[in-house]
């Protein structure tokens, strides 16, 4: 497989703490790339860096092979690469299916169209519609976003990242906070992806992780210490000692 | 457009009301009241476009009151030189040429700004468009060819076919078909895609930005469009003063029509146009009970302000939502 | 070129910079530390300035007057801050923007019912009133060496308060961590309180000073609260550094470009157009200024490091 997303040395540090600590990383097309680790560990930091909120001190992100360590985020995202956020980050003041047609919007060339109603564009209504009957949420298509529960705007942070029709999701902690059930949902949900699209998933929740993930990157003080398919990383003593063994 | 929801027939009925009043009352002898009814307008218009940016882009915008200057000494200095020479390239008593120059003058004012202030979010944002609206203040007070404080009277309106804005009702229908014109085209603006964009990027530009979006373009394009809105507003508002004079751009202007939009309510598009309403008659209310009529008029935005439901964003967004503060 | 006028205009300058930075102080510090956009502070420094001028009557003596009018501006913050102020912290900054701005015409219009329309002059002292000759031609109103002098005291006095005393250590703490203030057992309320009166304080002492100048007048408010946004946005909105810096900066390149743009403009252009084109210009030129800064750093020369 060809690799999609490569992270080489990648250094970040806010005033004298070290985030990213040479981080070198190659996600594959097509497939679904865990990143685990402690809190603290610099996940966040990472996906930040990936997605272009935040620029590194130092190294090099290659996207298809071309350089977009210093491009701006709009620029990546319509590269194909998009984010979903630990704490959800939608349009809340917007009903769902606005929230998911402004990604579907942004896949179709630019929106500086001033006057027919948005509304009234089906090709795009339709295909939002589609992904929200994907996720399971075309039911609540026209309730505004504050509406629905947490479960709910997990489903829809999801459904947002798989509209904008991203080839690369760096998805960041979708099951925080779901309860034992929703979880269970998203994580067949997101193996129907599988293959479809490639994820980077940083998660929280060992069973998802181990349930979906091709491989496994472990991920501790801004360095990563193992690589490898969740096998080999449940089996990888250092591993066991810096992390698993905690639980 | 089938039915018409609550804010439709609030529009419809408004609109009507400021279509019929007016006249009838000039023909019943009452001309003040349709100078009235031009101003309200005319201040409406400049409303309707702070709206656009304040209500649907989250752009909280205290130099608005700037462009109606500038679209006001647009309209007002080629007067000035076809009376009294000097700028041959500029003098004319033209309306289209007037109106041209105002649109290209704020536009180009709006661009230079707004990519300057964009470029900044929250209060920061709040206090360079003031600033840059107390310059423009600054520069005409300075420019005492055209009377610098005291101002300058226009020798005549300007010349357009068939309307004459000598004629007070002329002047009215005018500035009314422009109200119209401009409150269709900003609810067509924010019912598009590119309008969505607008408003989402209000919502959460971090969203936005992480779908592709940047957002900054869309900001500036609705900055321009609003502050061109703005200037043709100020076109009209020397036309009907017949008298140009840097008050109109002060920053309490400002501040007036940022009242109109959050008293009318944001994000709705006849909103300003009641705020402005309700300015000019709380305006003409206090002012006919005594001159210092700023006293119970600061009095009444404070009480609004700490005692209205939630305060004012609440009343914006009808959640009672206060203690969210979107910007920081 | 004349040298002479150039000192004195330099001198002019500081003594407006440090002006600027009396007003600057209190809107950075209030909106650093409580995060509040106060738009009337503009209105505090002019009534200080007509309450100045009244004492002065009444005592006869303009110090006299000055000394008590600093309590009558603490007064006046401090009501402020309770009445208006504190039930707006937790609201949206266009909140504080629409409320203090009403806060504004009920000053101006009370100043202008109490007062009258008409500025107010303000007698200084005859030992103030005089001339100083600094060396050989340079020779400057006294009055105009005791405001730079007072600016500057003011000016040590803020970085010792806020860099080195305790109540500098909580308003410092109070900017970055509220929660950690209040959980500390300290009275974040009156804190609060007194960071407002203070700027209250300060902003009408520029106004006393500037009264015997040019008189008290109802407009000085407004003309100088633009200008020390201008200030602070330049200086990074909450930084007391900043502030001082953009003040001394503002206030010499305004009354410079006031009085030498003509001069320079003639270097390269005809006589009659730098006639027309340097007052407008001059009028402009903080502003340019300003613009300038921001695109190049949009969050002025020294953002505060935590917000």
């Amino acid at each position: 497989m060809s690799v999609l997303l490569d992270i080489r040395d990648l250094r970040k540090s806010f005033g004298g703490v070290t985030a990213t600590d040479g981080v070198s990383l190659a996600v594959r097309a097509g497939e679904l790339h865990a990143i685990i680790g402690p809190n603290g560990a610099g996940k966040t930091t990472l996906i930040g860096q990936l997605s272009g909120a935040l620029l590194p001190d130092s190294g090099q992100i290659l996207f298809r092979g071309g350089d977009i360590t210093r491009k701006a985020a709009y620029v990546r995202a319509r590269m194909g690469i998009t984010r979903s956020f630990q704490i959800t980050s939608l349009v809340m003041d917007m009903s769902v299916l606005d929230n998911v047609a402004l990604a579907v919007q942004a896949t179709k060339g630019h929106s500086f169209c001033f006057f027919r109603p948005a509304h009234k564009i089906t090709p795009i209504r339709d295909a939002a519609r589609e992904v929200l009957d994907k996720v399971g949420l075309l039911a609540r298509a026209e309730t505004p976003a504050i509406a629905l529960s947490h479960g709910e705007h997990r489903q829809l942070e999801i459904a947002v990242a798989l509209a904008s029709g991203a080839e690369m999701m760096l998805l960041d902690e979708p099951m925080a906070g779901l309860g034992g059930e929703e979880s269970a949902l998203l994580v067949e949900f997101l193996k129907t992806l599988k293959g479809q699209r490639t994820i980077l998933l940083i998660e929280h929740d060992m069973d998802a992780v181990f349930a979906l993930a091709d491989r496994v990157s472990v991920l501790v003080y801004g360095r990563i210490i193992a690589t490898g398919s969740p096998d080999e990383i449940r089996a990888n003593r250092e591993v066991r000692h810096a992390y698993l063994g905690e639980e | 457009m089938g039915r018409l929801g609550k804010a439709g027939w609030v529009t419809l009925i408004v609109m009507l009301a400021l279509l019929i009043l007016p006249p009838v009352l000039l023909w019943s002898g009452n001309e003040f009241y349709l100078l009235l009814a031009t101003r309200l307008v005319i201040l409406a218009i400049a409303a309707v476009s702070l709206n656009l940016i304040l209500g649907y882009g989250g752009m909280v915008s205290f130099g608005h009151a700037a462009f109606i200057g500038i679209g006001a000494y647009a309209m007002g200095i080629p007067v000035y030189h076809e009376f009294y020479g000097g700028l041959p390239g500029v003098a004319s008593t033209n309306g289209f040429f007037q109106l041209a120059l105002a649109v290209g003058l704020s536009a180009l004012f709006a661009l230079i700004t707004g990519a300057i202030s964009l470029r900044t979010k929250g209060v920061y944002f709040l206090m360079i468009t003031m600033a840059f609206g107390q310059m423009v203040f600054f520069l005409f007070q300075s420019l005492s060819e055209y009377g610098g404080d005291d101002g300058l009277v226009i020798e005549q309106r300007s010349e357009l076919p068939l309307v004459s804005f000598d004629n007070p009702l002329s002047l009215y229908l005018t500035s009314y078909a422009v109200l119209v014109a401009v409150m269709l085209l900003v609810w067509l603006i924010v019912n598009s895609r590119f309008g969505m964009v607008l408003r989402g990027a209000k919502g959460n530009d971090q969203r936005l930005i992480t779908l592709g979006y940047n957002t900054y373009l869309y900001r500036l394009t609705a900055y321009v469009i609003a502050g061109v809105i703005a200037g043709v507003a100020g076109f009209l508002m020397a036309n009907f003063a017949s008298f140009i004079s840097p008050d109109m751009m002060g920053w309490s202007r400002s501040g007036e029509l940022m009242f109109m939009v959050i008293l009318g309510g944001a994000a709705s598009v006849i909103g300003p146009v009641l705020g402005a309403a309700a300015f000019v008659v709380i305006q003409e209310v206090l002012s006919s009970w005594t001159v210092y009529w700023h006293l119970p008029f600061g009095i009444m935005l404070i009480l609004i302000v700490l005692y209205g439901r939630g305060g004012v964003m609440g009343i914006i967004s009808g959640r009672g939502s206060a203690h969210r503060r979107p910007d920081e | 070129m004349d040298y002479t006028l150039l000192f004195i205009q330099t001198l002019n300058g500081v003594q407006l910079g440090l002006l600027l930075f009396l007003v600057a102080s209190g809107l950075t510090l209030v909106f650093g530390i409580l995060d509040f956009v106060n738009l009337a502070h503009g209105s505090i420094y002019m009534i200080g300035a007509f309450v100045c001028a009244s004492l002065t009557y009444w005592s006869g003596n303009f110090l006299i007057a000055v000394v008590l009018s600093l309590p009558v501006m603490a007064v006046l913050g401090y009501l402020i801050e309770r009445v208006i102020a504190r039930r707006l912290y937790a609201r949206d900054h266009l909140d504080h923007v629409l409320g203090t701005f009403g806060l504004i015409l009920v000053m101006d219009t009370s100043a202008h019912l109490i007062w009258g329309p008409e500025g107010i002059a303000v007698p200084l002292p005859d030992w103030l009133n005089g001339q100083v000759t600094l060396f050989a031609d340079v020779v400057v109103p006294s009055f105009r060496l005791l405001i730079i002098a007072t600016g500057l005291t003011i000016a040590a006095g803020l970085f010792w308060l806020v860099n080195y005393t305790r109540l500098g250590m909580l308003i410092r703490a109070g900017a970055s961590n509220r929660t950690m203030v209040a959980a500390l057992g300290i009275d974040i309320k009156t804190l609060f309180s007194l960071v407002f009166a203070l700027g209250a304080v300060l902003a009408g002492l520029a106004g006393m000073l500037v009264a015997p100048i040019t008189e008290a007048s109802i407009s000085m408010g407004g003309e100088i609260i633009i200008t020390a946004f201008v200030v602070i946005i330049v200086g990074g909105i909450g930084s007391m550094k900043g502030a001082f810096i953009a003040a001394l900066m503002i206030g010499l390149i305004d009354t410079l470009g006031r009085s030498f743009l003509g001069d320079i403009f003639q270097l390269f252009m005809s006589q009659d157009a730098a006639e027309t084109s340097a007052p407008a210009i001059s009028a402009m030129l903080i502003y340019i200024i300003m613009a300038a800064v921001l695109a190049v750093r949009p969050q002025g020369l020294f953002p505060p490091k935590v917000r």
